[in-house]
């Protein structure tokens, strides 16, 4: 029996084809006539006898090694993952709701002043001059501001949106405490 | 669900009308986790095996085992049902495997290490082979042989390991093989050939 070596320096001249019909035959793949041929050829071929029966020593040990079965927890465990990650994607929607609500509120209990600004400051009259299209294209703007507003509050900030939202609420709240306290001092002094 | 149904289902991997698994995935498809649970039931041994030949550990196996089916469930939306349920899901599980073999860039272990492994769940997996032959010698043996085979299956690339896997354990033809680790038939045969030689001079070198 030739050592590896040695099976480096000899070779047959037919190897490629016949390595390939003897992987068809262990493979269950190969014509009658070729598994003839085959066989005709390991008959007379030592280097390529040797090789088919390493290939068919490997087949067997391989063929009688059995499905490695899975531990009984797998499916438990699986099962058990899957529930995780749905409560934490339910959390996540939730903190991102919780989140636009507050936001939504603070807006809202920062409308009136807002809007006061605006017709204070010039803006709306200006807006409202420029007819629909000035007018769509302000909403367009608070939408791509939105938009993005909401990606970053998705990716980053969804704990930080609620305590922006509920400082501009206080905010909000000492300011019209403020406003209030300021008219009173000027009516005071006024009489 | 019959086992013999399950199993039914297992050996035929692929869906139709009128098979269980079709409204199985339907319905996981639509959140159902009981629906998913039975899909886990009817491919956590091939999935789980082929984690474990290509890992070559308990641990690692069921860890891969599990990420591949919580990715499965993720993206079911993608699956096609025209396609072999089976060969999707294994595809999964040795791209995963596959992808954990090459960050970790895997060392071939020692015999004697697979001899001395105290991992409780390999020697449950181990056990497992021999749960029919209580006799003692058998069981040794048997243990000595599926650590040789794994000895032998560390020594070849991710892909071809895979490839072999499949072949052999999961009865995958070349066409199956190929959809599974996005390769040609040719690449497959090829693939094949080259870890069947090198496997076999890995065998006789070590005996």
């Amino acid at each position: 029996m030739p050592t590896s070596d040695e099976r480096d320096e000899l070779t047959c001249q037919q190897a490629p084809q016949i390595h390939e019909m003897m992987q068809a035959q262990l493979d269950g793949k190969l014509a009658a006539s070729d598994a003839t041929r085959l066989q005709a050829h390991l008959r007379d071929c030592p280097l390529c006898r040797a090789e088919w029966e390493r290939m068919q020593a490997l087949d067997d040990l391989l063929r009688a090694a059995p499905m490695v079965q899975p531990p009984v927890r797998l499916r438990v465990m699986v099962m058990a993952r899957l529930e995780r990650r749905e409560q934490a994607r339910q959390a996540v929607f939730g903190w991102i709701g919780l989140s636009l609500a507050t936001v939504a509120l603070t807006m809202l209990a920062l409308a009136p002043f807002l809007l006061d600004w605006f017709y204070q400051s010039g803006i709306a009259p200006a807006v409202i001059a420029g007819g629909p299209t000035t007018i769509l294209q302000v909403l367009v703007c608070v939408r791509s501001i939105g938009q993005a507003f909401l990606v970053v509050a998705v990716q980053f900030l969804v704990p930080a949106a609620l305590l922006g939202g509920g400082c501009l609420a206080l905010a909000c709240s000492w300011g019209q405490f403020l406003f209030r306290q300021i008219a009173v001092t000027q009516k005071q002094t006024e009489n | 669900m019959t086992n013999d149904a399950i199993r039914a289902a297992e050996v035929r991997g692929t869906t139709d009308g009128n098979d269980p698994e079709a409204e199985w995935i339907r319905h996981a498809r639509q959140g159902d986790h009981v629906a998913f649970g039975r899909l886990v039931l009817a491919y956590q041994t091939p999935v789980y095996n082929l984690a474990y030949r290509m890992l070559g550990n308990a641990g690692e196996a069921e860890e891969a085992a599990q990420e591949a089916f919580l990715r499965a469930y993720t993206r079911l939306h993608t699956y096609d049902p025209q396609r072999s349920f089976r060969t999707w899901l294994l595809s999964i599980t040795s791209h995963y495997c596959i992808d954990l073999l090459r960050k970790r860039r895997i060392i071939w272990l020692s015999f004697e290490d697979e001899i001395a492994a105290s991992d409780d769940t390999t020697k449950e997996s181990l056990a497992h082979l021999s749960a029919n032959t209580p006799n003692p010698e058998t069981v040794v043996t048997e243990r000595e042989r599926a650590a040789h085979i794994q000895k032998l299956l560390s020594t070849l690339s991710p892909t071809d390991r895979a490839a072999i896997t499949l072949r052999y354990w999961n009865d995958c033809s070349y066409e199956e093989i190929a959809e599974t680790l996005d390769l040609t038939v040719s690449a497959v045969k090829s693939r094949l050939h080259r870890a069947r030689r090198s496997l076999a001079q890995m065998m006789e070198e070590s005996l």
